[in-house]
């Protein structure tokens, strides 16, 4: 039980390494779902003939 | 590797902050790179490169049949001295000219050069040379025009040099006697045949351009170099801007990704991710029959596979998720667009990663070339009792110039392929969002690259 817990903070380390690319992903995401909703909002925004 | 790759085994204890907040401080980097590019690069500027020929003496020297025949006499001595070195000398490889010739000075050494110089290789290419020797003296000897080679097959592209670097980097990483000055001469040895037979049916240059992995190898990097040959003209071009015609036949961004990911296992074969798996793989292997020796050896080329086919998927998501945007292009076609941006990465790596080896094993070819053979009693330049000083560089120092070279890498592969946005999307709008993904992957490559670094000094 000792030995994962000694090497848990090693995984923190590195994972550490990569949080900037999670956050960047999230911030993909995020752009992606706002263009995709204002793509539906001015698509139903047209008036009617 | 054999040698001491990853020399920089003092601590890096005086840094001002932990290695992983280098991580986060390259990705603001990138970030901020993103912006300033998209607010002050509105324009292509390196799809026409500028070329700005030398003064025409210059030119006519650079590209003049004498110094061609004297660049490629050196290269074909130096192969001979690694093969007779190799097969005749001392078998402790860090006591024979051959391995630390092949694996710092030619493998390593090389890319530098050709950053700086652009393809020099192409000159000293040793099986160019040979093979032109004999072309010229077969075609003064039949009196007669030689019949025409095969044409190059468009299919093959560029496989066949990403094969070549998958066998020499599984040579350097996963052979057990990879290192054993014999084993680096019998590899160049049976190299050569295979070339000098591809070079029969499809012609030395043809050969030498799409499928001698050197050669392949070396001329990617010396695109990135301000300094260009153009036919017989010699002249500056701006920086980068030979990446932007290079051809994406079939394999480049398979043999990119040899490239990346060799490096990346190299590194990554210190890191308790793989030490920890390593194992298990051997085991598996040794129920099936082989040696423990060979067993290791095939758990290591699993190893170094994976990591080759990780890199190639990673690139491969980042273009799906660009060709998302819009703009009519399919993955493929834009996997072709943007895998010369992939060049300054490998780069990057190349330097990041084998800086210490270059400064401190490449040291020893002073005292190798006066006792190739490592025998007592040779001292042909009076270098043989020279020592590698390893006081050149401190463990510091070290991390910063190879964050920098990380960073400068990433950098510019984002410059590239901004660039290329610009010039093959119709809308800015769309060029800007298929970047995003562009920078995901670039922060993604960087990522990996200092954690691969800071497990090298564990």
């Amino acid at each position: 039980m000792i030995t994962p817990i000694a090497h848990a903070g090693h995984w923190f380390v590195s994972l550490a390494y990569f949080a900037p690319v999670l956050g960047f992903l999230i911030w993909l995401g995020l752009t992606t779902m706002r263009e995709r909703r204002a793509k539906r909002k001015g698509g139903s925004g047209k008036p009617d003939a | 590797m054999f040698l001491l790759a990853h020399a920089g085994i003092v601590g890096r204890s005086d840094l001002p902050i932990p290695e992983w907040l280098f991580g986060w401080a390259a990705a603001v980097v990138l970030a901020v790179s993103f912006v300033v590019l998209a607010v002050l690069w509105p324009q292509p500027r390196l799809q026409d490169g500028g070329f700005r020929p030398f003064p025409p003496i210059v030119s006519r020297v650079l590209t003049s049949r004498p110094v061609d025949v004297l660049c490629g006499a050196i290269g074909v001595f130096l192969f001979g001295v690694v093969i007779w070195s190799g097969l005749a000398g001392e078998q402790t490889a860090t006591a024979n000219f051959a391995p630390t010739f092949v694996f710092v000075i030619f493998w390593v050494g090389l890319v530098p050069l050709s950053v700086v110089f652009g393809d020099v290789f192409r000159a000293f290419n040793p099986w160019r040379a040979i093979g032109r020797t004999v072309g010229w003296i077969a075609a003064k000897v039949a009196r007669a025009p030689m019949p025409a080679p095969l044409a190059y097959p468009e299919r093959l592209g560029r496989w066949p040099a990403a094969a070549g670097l998958v066998a020499f980097t599984t040579l350097e990483l996963v052979v057990s006697d990879g290192s054993k000055p014999e084993t680096v001469a019998i590899a160049a040895l049976v190299y050569s045949a295979l070339t000098f037979v591809a070079m029969a049916l499809y012609g030395v240059e043809a050969w030498c351009r799409n499928g001698e992995a050197f050669g392949v190898y070396y001329n990617l990097f010396g695109r990135i170099s301000p300094l260009a040959r153009r036919g017989d003209q010699v002249g500056l071009r701006k920086p980068l801007s030979g990446l932007t015609d290079l051809r994406p036949v079939s394999g480049t961004v398979p043999l990119l990704a040899v490239m990346i990911g060799s490096t990346s296992f190299d590194g990554a074969g210190e890191a308790p991710l793989w030490t920890n798996i390593a194992p298990h793989l051997s085991d598996f292997f040794q129920s099936l029959g082989l040696s423990p020796e060979h067993a290791l050896e095939a758990a290591f080329f699993v190893g170094l596979i994976a990591t080759i086919v990780i890199v190639y998927c990673f690139f491969r998501l980042g273009i799906a998720g660009a060709q998302s945007v819009g703009g009519g292009f399919t993955t493929e076609r834009l996997a072709g667009m943007f895998v010369h941006t992939l060049v300054p990465i490998a780069t990057a790596y190349v330097m990041a990663h084998y800086l210490t080896l270059l400064l401190f094993q490449g040291q020893a070819i002073e005292f190798l070339a006066s006792n190739p053979l490592g025998k007592d009693g040779t001292d042909l330049f009076g270098t043989a009792n020279n020592q590698v000083n390893y006081g050149v560089i401190s463990a510091t120092t070290t991390w910063y110039y190879q964050v920098g070279f990380v960073v400068t890498g990433h950098v510019s592969a984002l410059a590239l392929a901004h660039d290329k946005a610009l010039a093959v999307y119709d809308e800015a709008r769309l060029a800007v969002r298929s970047q995003y993904w562009m920078l995901v992957i670039m922060v993604g490559f960087t990522s990996l690259a200092l954690w691969i670094l800071s497990q090298s000094n564990q």
